[in-house]
């Protein structure tokens, strides 16, 4: 509860990803609309709706930009997803900027791939404002932190503390590189989850109903099923015997491409219509004004 | 009345001014507006007009100036005559707000009670499905995210919502130049909007549902050595240059975005 409060008033303002000039992209920051970087900024988000908190967890190279991407270019094209029709996002150029790297991704361009993806300490928080004729309005927030942060998450002890967030998310997608849990990586790409589960768990960010979801992405990639069956489930027992909770769902994608993906657009629909499940079809703004509520309960 | 006229750079802007300044003189049967008194001095105006009467493109605008056009106009209804002032502004400058370097836009020492916003295309952003696969880059290094890699439909509306910002002005019009060469496609300009850019088309029913939709042709027609002679007669016929309002109605008025904001 008084997580929630700091994330409202900002009583324990979020420490921003040191980041080293040089990991940088060069040119961050010098748009307008760009990803946020700052947690406690959500809270100018939300005074007209409830924003629903999706965080994608995933180390390097795991899809969860091209994930965010397809998501951005799924909203962009199509009338409406489930009903809900994108209107407006604080974060336009961080969307395009992902956009951007997804292309480079899929045009094979000839660079290191540790380099086309988002880089460490980049602004993370992308908003979505989504409308409905009936239900009206709602505001999605995803954030999507470089695999890089999550490395530093695992590899070092108390660092997720400081990742408001996550500590109030409403859903966590784990992304699981399905391709590389099939061959000589696996122990790497399970060693560095059990690192910061143990981290995220000793840090207290499982003790609220948040969704939790395994998404296990480049699953065209995956040559042996049976082999890919058994280190899925082998993943989730041992996700769950970690932080001594149910995984509630799991997935299987290609988050790179919409073509004949309707595996993918259901998970952008659920994102969309259950990251909050509502006790009615339609809530009362009341009852979703939920950071007046905590300010008040504080005073 | 203060009307900025916004767009991106090579949107049409400057064009128009110079098919609207030769409209106000001569007008065509019906205008809305036309001239009350003629500006005592004519010389940017030509400047603007000459190459339009000439089937001829029009020198970009220079990039760091704002030059203000004072209009005394009659409203052909009433009588009613209306100062309007309409700034020529490069499109860069606009542009540059994306990027928060566009002082000269900020500073600009007026408060305009509406704007028309320019487009010419709204290309989407491109699916990474669209791209083949073999279109592979022999580069070494991870090329920096420019200007050219934001959408058009995503660098108009962060356009909109800054110069709202900066600007509050209560009305819109928005349109869609070069329509000659869209009217075979489109019935209209919301059909227009609304097929090319959903998320604009909402962005702007959502924050500004009063806003007119145009399509525009200042020019008339695409110049070639082949249309010169027609596109001279029907200067003169008052037939050249043409608007298509959101009912899909097409007019000769060139006047009517100003009018509709007035």
């Amino acid at each position: 509860m008084d997580d929630k409060i700091e994330l409202i008033t900002g009583v324990n303002p979020a420490e921003v990803p040191a980041v080293k000039p040089a990991e940088r992209a060069d040119n961050i920051g010098q748009f307008i609309g760009e990803a946020m970087s700052d947690d406690q900024k959500i809270n100018a988000l939300m005074s007209s709706s409830k924003p629903e908190i999706t965080v994608l967890v995933g180390f390097v190279g795991y899809g969860k930009t091209s994930f965010v991407s397809s998501f951005y270019q799924t909203l962009l094209q199509k009338e409406d997803i489930a009903g809900y029709a994108f209107y407006d996002s604080e974060t336009l150029v961080g969307l395009e900027r992902r956009s951007f790297l997804r292309r480079l991704n899929d045009r094979n361009i000839e660079i290191a791939p540790e380099t086309k993806r988002t880089v460490l300490g980049e602004p993370y928080l992308l908003t979505f404002h989504l409308s409905h004729p009936q239900y009206g309005d709602k505001l999605v927030v995803i954030s999507d932190h470089s695999g890089e942060d999550y490395a530093d998450y695992a590899a070092k002890k108390g660092k997720i503390a400081d990742d408001i967030l996550i500590k109030n998310a409403d859903r966590i997608m784990f992304f699981v590189d399905s391709e590389k849990l099939c061959n000589e990586q696996r122990l790497s790409l399970t060693t560095q989850y059990q690192q910061l589960l143990r981290n995220m768990k000793e840090n207290g960010l499982f003790v609220r109903k948040t969704k939790l979801q395994l998404v296990f992405n480049k699953i065209d990639k995956v040559n042996d099923e049976n082999k890919f069956g058994k280190e899925k489930e082998k993943l989730i027992t041992n996700f769950e015997d970690i932080i001594n909770l149910k995984i509630g769902q799991t997935f299987e994608i290609r988050a790179n491409s919409l073509k004949n993906n309707n595996k993918l657009i259901s998970l952008f629909e659920d994102i969309i219509l259950h990251t909050v499940e509502e006790t009615s079809n339609q809530p009362q703004a009341s009852s979703l004004d939920w950071v007046n509520e905590m300010i008040n309960k504080k005073k | 009345m203060k009307c900025l006229i916004a767009g991106m750079p090579s949107t049409g802007k400057t064009t128009f001014i110079g098919a609207l300044s030769y409209l106000l003189s001569n007008p065509v049967e019906g205008q809305a507006l036309s001239f009350a008194e003629i500006p005592a001095d004519f010389s940017y105006l030509n400047r603007l007009q000459q190459p339009w009467l000439s089937i001829k493109e029009v020198d970009r605008t220079q990039i760091g100036g704002a030059t203000n056009i004072e209009l005394s106009l009659k409203r052909n209804t009433d009588g009613n005559v209306i100062s309007v002032s309409l700034p020529d502004i490069a499109g860069e400058n606009f542009q540059a707000i994306v990027q928060k370097q566009s002082q000269l836009i900020k500073d600009w020492d007026s408060e305009p009670d509406s704007l028309m916003l320019f487009i010419k295309d709204l290309n989407s952003s491109v699916f990474a499905d669209q791209f083949q696969n073999d279109d592979t880059i022999k580069d070494t290094k991870l090329p920096s995210f420019d200007m050219k890699d934001i959408s058009n439909e995503v660098q108009n509306v962060l356009i909109l919502k800054e110069l709202h910002n900066l600007f509050p002005w209560k009305k819109l019009a928005i349109c869609f130049t070069a329509w000659d060469v869209y009217q075979n496609d489109y019935s209209n300009p919301r059909e227009y909007l609304k097929q090319n850019s959903r998320f604009m088309n909402n962005f702007i029913k959502r924050y500004f549902p009063d806003a007119k939709l145009f399509g525009i042709s200042a020019q008339g027609d695409i110049y070639s050595t082949e249309n010169v002679e027609s596109l001279i007669e029907k200067t003169e016929n008052g037939q050249r240059s043409f608007v298509v309002t959101e009912d899909g109605i097409k007019s000769y008025d060139l006047t009517l975005p100003l009018s509709s904001l007035i």
